[in-house]
């Protein structure tokens, strides 16, 4: 009788583990994915996900919404209780993740030659994911920043709308032709004013880095600074800062600053040419141009923010993680990653996807988007990579506030930004 | 056993350098000693938070006490008064902080658009670094709310034979109010206190929402650069120690609030 037993029980062992191992085999590899894309974006990472998962039958990734204000927060307490997801998408994070050991370098997960293949086919924004002689991830997308200037407003000001400025010079004096004040001596309309420090000095030659060292007082980033504290000085800071409060609330859609028509020019991004299609009514007539230039200037600047997709240490599937991330570089699925940006704007960063069917149409439909994809083929890439990346941008964002609000000379507020920054810098090191 | 291990981890996680994704390295007191000797945004968020906790305080005090008088009144009405300024103490703080950013608004916003009206030229208020703390203390004041319905409860529990009392020898209204009605309810404005200050020190969604510390640094909270050290700076350990510190003010301010009381709080059944 036990012996009856015993068998039944082996037999029946080896039936499960047959079983379970032949389902395990048809069974995708589960792959989680943590983003922030929130509202209508949503449902356009799912569809991402979906045509990948189509073309990969072996994986099956799993979206999931962590909004950007709680990001940081749960995948710390996930990755220090050991359980992460197996992709993270960050931003302007990579070093200080990888500089704490808690991302898997992808190169350890491709073989030399794979990896190889990969850096020559992407163009070469992926230098701004090496830290510490590893490749931490290569960039699906990456937001390019232009002049957009708004044509109507051109031809009322008198200025031809087919000449756009190209140096700093003739922005200063087109700005002034195109600002208009009520009657109680507001500003109603400003014609440009010089926002984001971290771009602009890159724009007029500056580096954040040199050998290592913090170099927000770099001589060109001053003068950088210095320019903006002249619109404080021109325009009054009072009414700028009330000018610009009033627009605080109003930055989405429709009543976007630019698509309303609160600015003649504004520095931003290539998701703006979607917003203007959505939102701004049909007569809207607007250009693009890279951001003009200084006396000895660097053309073509781009800042490189690293991040876009890491695997954390502690993911249970690296490997497969990892063909998600490469599937937005493009390489053998160039139908797809075209098709990707035509769902929601993000250009690839490679010829191949570029020479698809759909990318080809979407130009066709976007014109606007040729001078973001110039800046990124022929951009000079400046890196602003750093394990203290986040306290640099917020330290700076709070130096802008001074020499904007004329507090400090610019060179007060950047040498302080460099002593703080390199303070935190020097005890990671 | 969950409110001790924190307790104590975060004692531990103090004394060393920690950023969550690693184990901790033991820095001894390494990180107090940053803190005053190295961080001038330590200082500036220590003294921002004092700002808003010795302006706001009293004045909600006085408000919060203000309105609870007038709404003992016996007056037409009085239960829809006493609802529509308790009202803005049950919104979330969240959605009360992005109806706030309208509202100060400088170019658009309506109070602004009354002194406009007035003749004033309003100022940029949380976009302008003098004005963002008075800003975030004048709306404090919009929630005292709570704090109101707890001084009229004390205010009906002022038996009406010392008022009677009062009358009979004389007293002008003002007179009952200063020797009759604040002894009495002194205990409540205690206990308000006591809160307040805990509150104020701790103060942080507002400024996490509107205006993430800026401009400037000028509203760069002390729990808000608590928060950024461990959750953005990756640096648990130095914000384990800046949040004993805030224990430590909290509990001897608290403290001494608790000594003075003893010359100041009047228990009727007490002693």
């Amino acid at each position: 009788m036990r012996k009856t037993v015993i068998y039944a029980l082996v037999i029946l062992a080896c039936i499960s583990s047959v079983w379970s191992s032949a389902y395990a085999a048809t069974k995708p590899v589960e792959v989680t994915l943590w983003h922030g894309w929130t509202g209508d974006w949503t449902k356009v990472i799912d569809d991402i996900v979906k045509m990948f998962n189509d073309s990969h039958p072996g994986i099956k990734v799993k979206p999931l919404v962590v909004p950007y204000g709680e990001r940081d927060t749960k995948l710390m307490a996930a990755i220090a209780a050991g359980n992460p997801p197996d992709i993270i998408y960050t931003m302007g994070n990579t070093a200080s993740y990888a500089a704490r050991g808690a991302m898997i370098p992808i190169d350890e997960l491709m073989t030399p030659q794979e990896l190889a293949d990969y850096k020559r086919y992407q163009w070469p924004m992926w230098q701004a994911n090496v830290y510490k002689g590893h490749l931490w991830t290569f960039h699906g997308f990456i937001d390019v920043m232009a002049l957009y200037y708004n044509k109507g407003h051109f031809k009322q000001a008198g200025l031809d709308p087919n000449e756009p400025p190209k140096d700093i010079a003739t922005l200063d004096s087109y700005a002034e032709k195109l600002t208009v004040h009520d009657s109680r001596g507001n500003i109603t309309r400003l014609g440009f004013l010089p926002e984001n420090l971290l771009w602009w000095g890159a724009v007029f030659g500056g580096d954040w880095f040199k050998e290592g060292k913090v170099t927000a007082n770099d001589p060109e980033i001053i003068k950088a600074g210095e320019w903006f504290a002249s619109y404080s000085k021109k325009y009054d800071v009072k009414k700028l800062t009330a000018f610009q409060g009033g627009l605080a609330e109003e930055r989405a859609r429709a009543l976007d600053p630019f698509i309303s028509g609160k600015y003649s020019m504004q520095l931003m991004g290539q998701w703006k040419i979607l917003d203007i299609a959505k939102y701004a009514p049909k007569d809207f007539d607007y250009g693009i141009v890279p951001l003009p230039t200084p006396p000895g200037g660097r053309k073509n600047a781009i800042i490189v923010p690293s991040g876009y997709g890491l695997i954390p240490k502690g993911a249970k599937h690296p490997k497969e993680a990892l063909q998600y991330l490469l599937y937005w570089v493009g390489k053998g699925y160039e139908e797809d990653r075209a098709k990707i940006m035509t769902m929601g704007g993000w250009m690839p960063l490679a010829d191949g996807p570029w020479q698809a069917r759909a990318a080809q149409d979407y130009m066709k439909q976007y014109p606007h988007f040729k001078v973001f994809v110039d800046l990124l083929r022929n951009g000079q890439v400046v890196s602003f990579a750093s394990p203290v990346e986040l306290f640099y941008s917020d330290r700076l964002t709070q130096a802008e506030d001074r020499i904007r609000l004329l507090q400090e000379t610019p060179k007060q507020s950047l040498d302080r930004v460099t002593k703080e920054v390199q303070a935190e810098l020097d005890k990671i090191k | 056993m969950f409110t001790l291990y924190p307790f104590a981890a975060s004692i531990y996680y103090s004394l060393t350098d920690y950023s969550v994704l690693n184990a901790p390295e033991f820095v001894g007191v390494g990180n107090y000693v940053t803190l005053f000797s190295k961080d001038p945004l330590f200082w500036k968020s220590l003294y921002n938070t004092l700002y808003y906790a010795v302006i706001s305080l009293p004045l909600q005090i006085l408000v919060a006490l203000g309105l609870a008088t007038l709404l003992n009144q016996r007056v037409r009405g009085l239960a829809v008064f006493r609802t529509i300024f308790y009202l803005p103490s049950i919104v979330p703080i969240v959605g009360a902080s992005i109806v706030w950013m309208w509202l100060l608004n400088p170019q658009y916003g309506i109070i602004n658009g009354i002194l406009y009206a007035l003749g004033i030229n309003g100022p940029g208020w949380i976009t302008d670094p003098v004005w963002s703390k008075p800003s975030l203390i004048i709306m404090s004041l919009w929630g005292v709310g709570g704090s109101m319905i707890i001084y009229l409860a004390a205010l009906q529990d002022v038996p009406v034979q010392l008022y009677e009392a009062s009358e009979l020898d004389g007293a002008s209204p003002l007179h009952k109010f200063r020797h009759v009605t604040l002894p009495m309810i002194s205990p409540a404005i205690f206990f308000q206190l006591v809160m307040g200050l805990i509150g104020a020190l701790q103060y942080f969604t507002q400024a996490y929402v509107m205006t993430q510390g800026g401009p400037a640094d000028s509203t760069l909270f002390y729990s808000l650069y608590l928060y950024n050290n461990a959750f953005r700076y990756f640096k648990m350990g130095y914000a384990s120690a800046m949040a004993w510190i805030l224990f430590i003010i909290i509990l001897v301010l608290t403290l001494l609030v608790f000594r003075t009381s003893r010359s100041w709080v009047y228990y009727a059944g007490g002693r």
